[in-house]
C-alpha cells in the first residue's frame, strides 16, 4: 500500500466533506440553537412571573387552614430574605380560607364563583380539603373518600404550588395526627424536621493535606455519560454519508474505474476510511469541546475529568473504524444510493443498541449484562464510555479488554470490507447475493 | 522490451449466457493510436474493460506495457470511460489536481498540468465551476483531461467523441492527435466509422464479440480494393435498365448511386454513357463503413441461419 495515495484519497475526501456549508451549517448550527436555548432558559430564569398567586382554600375540616397559612407566610419570608437584588426568585402565596359548611350543591354553586375567579385573575387557583383529611386509617366513615385535597386551577403546568400545597397539607396533617395521638405540638414539629440532603463524590485527600469531597450534580451524573454515547452514535452516523454517497457516486458514475487505474481497491478504501473517521473526530471533537465548556461553566470538572476525554477518543476511533468500513462494504455491494441506505439501516439498528440499554446502564452499570456487553463489540465502545462516565468506572481489566476486542473487531471488519470493497466497487447490475459475497472473500488478487 | 503496448491473446468472456468477447487475439504497438470500432454491444467497451483489468478475462491473457496480472491500478495507464467518470459537485480544477495527484504528480505538478490542459482545450473561465454546471461537450473535455492528466504511457477512450458537435469533437481530436505525437499509446472505441477512418493507424473491428477486422487503415481499405463507384447521372431510371447483373447498389445519392462493381468498371460506363449523360465517375476506395457492412452481413447471416433453420 502506498501512503501517498491514501492520504490524497483522504485529504480529497475529508476536505469534500467538511468544506461544504451544509457540514459547517450542519456542525455549528446545533451548538448555536442548543447554546441559544441554553442562555434563553438562563435569563427566563431571571424573568419568570413571581407576581403574587393568591389560592383560596376550602378546609372543610376546619383543623388545617391556619396551620398552612402559616407555613406560607414562613415560606413567603424566606423566599424574600433570599432575593438577590430586590428580587425574589419566586412568587409568594397568598392562601384565602373560605367557608362551605353547606351541602353539595352549595359547594357546587361555590367552586363555579371560584373558577369564574380564577378566570377573572382575581385568584391563581383553589383547593378543598375533605372534612377527614386527617383521620387515621381506620376511622375515617366510608372508604376514605371525605380524605382528600382537591387543586382546581387553569394553570396546569404551573408545578410548584400544587406541590408545595401537597407537601405542606401532609405535613400539618401528620403534626395533627401527632398531636391528636398525644404529643406537644412543637416537639411534634421539632422531630418533624428534616436535614437538608446534598450528594457528594467519595472523599479524598487533597495535595494540600485536607480532606475534601466534590459536590454531584444529579443532572450532570446523568447528562454526561449519556452525552457520551450520544456523541459516539451521533460522530458514526456523521461518518457514514462519507462512505455512503461518495462510494454509490463513483460506482453509478464510473468514478471508480478511472481512480482504480490510479490506486489500488483497497488503498482507495483505507483512504475513504480514514477520511470518514476524521469527519467523526472532527464533529465529535468539537461537541466535545462545547461540552466541556458548558459542564465547566455549569457543571464541575469533577464529572469530566481529562482521563474522560482521552478515552472517549480511544473509544471514537475503534467505534468509527469498525462501523466504517462496514458503511463502506456495504455501499460497494450496492448499486444505488437507496439500496445502500437500506443496508446501512441495519448498522444503525446494531449502533442503536446501546441507546436503548442506556437508559437501564446507567443506573445499573456493574450489572452483569452491562459489565459483558461493554467488553463486546460492537455494543462495546459505547456501553464502555457510559461505564467510564459513572464513577467509580469500570476495572482497568474490563477496559483493556474492550479495548482489544474493538480492536480486534475493527482489524476484521477493515478486511473483511476491503476485501468486498475491493470486488463490490467494480460489481454493476444487481446487488450480489450472500454466497457470492463469500466466493469474492475468498478471492485472490 | 516488447513493442507492443498491449498483447491480448485468446481472450474470452461471458456474461451468463451471452458471449460478449469470443477467442479474441490482438497486438497493440506502443505509439499507435488504434481504433477500436464496431456496432454498440458488439464486446468494445468489455474488451477495454479486460485491458485495464476492471474486469477479468474467462479465458486467454492480456500483457498490458509488459505487465500480465489481475492489478487494476496502474499509474501509467488512464482510463476514459464512456460514463461520465467525473464528480458532479466538485469543482473542475479541483477534480483535475486531484486525479493528477492520484496518477503520481505532485500538488504543484498537477497544479500546473491542470491549467497548461484547461488553457490547451479553452476551459480555464471554466476551472472554479461544478462539474454539474457544465454542457455534454465541456465535461467530455474535462474528462479527457482527467484521463491524460498524469502523463501515462497509455490512455484508453471509450466513445470520447459520442455526443460531441463537430467544433468540439476536433478540438478533441487534435488533442488526441498531439498525445500520440508525445509516444503515448492511445486506444479509443467508437462506432463512428468517418471519426476512426480520419483518426486512426491501425483498428480493430470487433463485431458479436469477434474480431472481424485488424490492422493498419491504409491496408484494411487496399486489401478491399478500388471497387467503389460514385456515378452521378441525369436520368437514373434509364442507368437501372441496362445495370449489369455484377454491379452491387450500395446506396443511392442524391444525383446517382454508390456501387460495388467487377474490376472491369469500363463497361459500366460505356452502358451507362449510352442511356443518360454520366456527370461523374469516380473510382474510389470503400469507406470503412462499407466495408463493415461488407463484413457484418455475411456474419450476421450466418448467426441467424441456425435459428432460422
Amino acid at each position: 500500500m502506498r501512503w501517498s495515495k491514501i492520504q490524497t484519497v483522504a485529504l480529497s475526501e475529508f476536505r469534500r466533506v467538511v468544506w461544504t456549508r451544509s457540514f459547517l451549517i450542519g456542525l455549528v448550527l446545533p451548538i448555536v440553537l442548543y447554546g441559544g436555548l441554553f442562555a434563553i432558559m438562563i435569563w427566563m430564569e431571571g424573568k419568570a412571573d413571581i407576581s403574587d398567586q393568591r389560592v383560596v382554600v376550602i378546609d372543610r375540616s376546619g383543623i388545617i387552614f391556619d396551620e398552612l397559612a402559616l407555613r406560607a407566610e414562613e415560606r413567603n419570608e424566606e423566599i424574600a430574605a433570599a432575593a438577590e437584588n430586590g428580587r425574589p426568585s419566586a412568587p409568594r402565596y397568598l392562601l384565602e380560607a373560605r367557608e362551605s359548611s353547606g351541602g353539595a350543591a352549595e359547594l357546587d354553586a361555590l367552586l363555579l364563583d371560584l373558577a369564574a375567579e380564577v378566570r377573572a385573575g382575581q385568584i391563581f387557583a383553589f383547593v378543598v380539603i375533605g372534612p377527614e383529611i386527617a383521620v387515621p386509617d381506620g376511622e375515617a366513615s366510608g372508604d376514605g373518600e371525605a380524605r382528600f385535597i382537591h387543586y382546581f386551577s387553569n394553570s396546569p403546568t404551573a408545578l410548584d404550588l400544587p406541590r408545595w400545597l401537597r407537601q405542606s397539607v401532609e405535613g400539618v396533617v401528620e403534626t395533627v395526627r401527632f398531636v391528636e395521638a398525644g404529643m406537644e405540638e412543637e416537639r411534634v414539629r421539632a422531630l418533624l424536621r428534616h436535614a437538608a440532603f446534598e450528594r457528594f463524590r467519595l472523599p479524598e485527600r487533597g495535595d494540600d493535606g485536607e480532606i475534601a469531597s466534590a459536590r454531584d450534580r444529579e443532572e450532570f451524573a446523568i447528562l454526561v455519560p449519556m452525552g457520551l454515547v450520544l456523541l459516539l452514535f451521533i460522530a458514526v452516523q456523521m461518518a457514514s454519508p462519507v462512505l455512503l454517497n461518495s462510494i454509490v457516486e463513483e460506482k453509478m458514475q464510473r468514478i471508480a474505474e478511472v481512480l482504480l487505474s490510479s490506486v489500488s481497491a483497497v488503498e482507495l478504501f483505507a483512504g475513504k476510511l480514514l477520511a470518514g473517521a476524521a469527519v467523526g473526530v472532527t464533529f465529535s471533537l468539537t461537541y466535545l469541546f462545547t461540552l466541556a465548556i458548558a459542564v465547566l461553566q455549569f457543571g464541575d470538572s469533577i464529572h469530566l475529568p481529562p482521563t474522560l476525554y482521552a478515552w472517549f477518543v480511544v473509544f471514537l476511533l475503534l467505534s468509527l473504524l469498525g462501523f466504517g468500513a462496514l458503511f463502506a462494504a456495504v455501499s460497494a455491494l450496492c448499486q444505488d444510493l437507496k439500496d445502500a441506505q437500506n443496508y446501512a439501516g441495519v448498522i444503525v439498528i446494531v449502533l442503536m443498541v446501546p441507546m436503548f440499554l442506556a437508559i437501564v446502564s446507567i443506573q445499573s452499570p456493574t450489572s452483569t449484562v452491562v459489565s459483558t456487553l461493554s467488553m463486546v463489540p460492537p455494543f462495546s465502545p459505547s456501553l464502555m464510555m457510559m461505564r467510564l462516565a459513572i464513577p467509580p468506572g469500570p476495572a482497568l481489566w474490563q477496559v483493556a479488554v474492550a479495548i482489544l476486542a474493538n480492536l480486534a473487531f475493527a482489524v476484521f471488519a477493515v478486511w473483511l470490507a476491503a476485501r468486498i470493497f475491493r470486488i463490490g466497487i467494480l460489481s454493476y447490475g444487481k446487488t450480489p447475493s450472500f454466497g457470492e459475497i463469500l466466493r469474492w472473500l475468498g478471492r485472490d488478487g | 522490451m516488447s513493442l507492443d503496448a498491449v498483447v491480448i491473446d485468446g481472450v474470452r468472456k461471458v456474461f451468463g449466457r451471452h458471449v460478449a468477447v469470443d477467442d479474441l487475439s490482438l497486438r497493440i504497438p506502443a505509439g499507435s493510436l488504434y481504433g477500436f470500432i464496431g456496432p454498440n454491444g458488439s464486446g468494445k467497451t468489455t474488451t477495454l474493460r479486460m485491458i485495464l483489468r476492471i474486469i477479468p478475462a474467462d479465458a486467454g491473457s492480456i500483457s498490458v506495457l509488459g505487465k500480465e496480472g489481475r492489478r487494476v491500478s496502474d499509474e501509467r495507464v488512464a482510463y476514459l470511460p464512456e460514463e461520465r467518470g467525473l464528480y458532479r459537485k466538485m469543482r473542475v480544477r479541483e477534480q483535475l489536481i486531484y486525479f493528477g495527484r492520484l496518477k503520481g504528480l505532485s500538488g504543484a505538478e498537477a497544479r500546473s498540468e491542470a491549467e497548461s490542459w484547461l488553457r490547451r482545450l479553452d476551459l480555464v473561465q471554466w476551472g472554479g465551476q461544478k462539474t454539474e454546471a457544465l454542457s455534454k461537450g465541456m465535461t467530455q473535455k474535462v474528462q479527457f483531461i482527467s484521463a491524460v492528466i498524469g502523463r501515462p504511457r497509455l490512455v484508453i477512450l471509450d466513445e470520447p467523441f459520442s455526443g460531441l458537435d463537430p467544433v468540439n469533437a476536433e478540438v478533441l481530436r487534435e488533442a488526441v492527435q498531439e498525445l500520440r505525437k508525445t509516444g503515448t499509446t492511445v486506444i479509443f472505441s467508437t462506432h463512428d466509422m468517418a471519426m476512426a477512418e480520419k483518426l486512426c493507424d491501425c483498428l480493430v473491428m470487433i463485431y458479436r464479440g469477434k474480431k472481424v477486422l485488424d490492422g493498419a487503415v491504409s491496408a484494411i481499405r487496399r486489401q478491399y480494393g478500388s471497387d467503389t463507384i460514385l456515378l452521378d447521372v441525369e436520368n437514373p431510371e434509364a442507368f437501372l435498365r441496362v445495370r449489369p447483373s455484377g454491379v452491387e447498389i450500395l446506396r443511392e445519392t442524391p444525383h446517382g448511386f454508390e456501387l460495388r462493381a467487377p474490376p472491369d468498371s469500363q463497361d459500366l460506363l460505356r452502358r451507362a454513357m449510352a442511356v443518360t449523360t454520366v456527370t461523374r465517375f469516380e473510382v474510389v476506395h470503400p469507406t470503412l463503413h462499407d466495408i463493415f457492412v461488407r463484413i457484418a452481413r455475411p456474419v450476421a447471416a450466418d448467426a441467424t441461419t441456425p435459428a432460422e433453420a
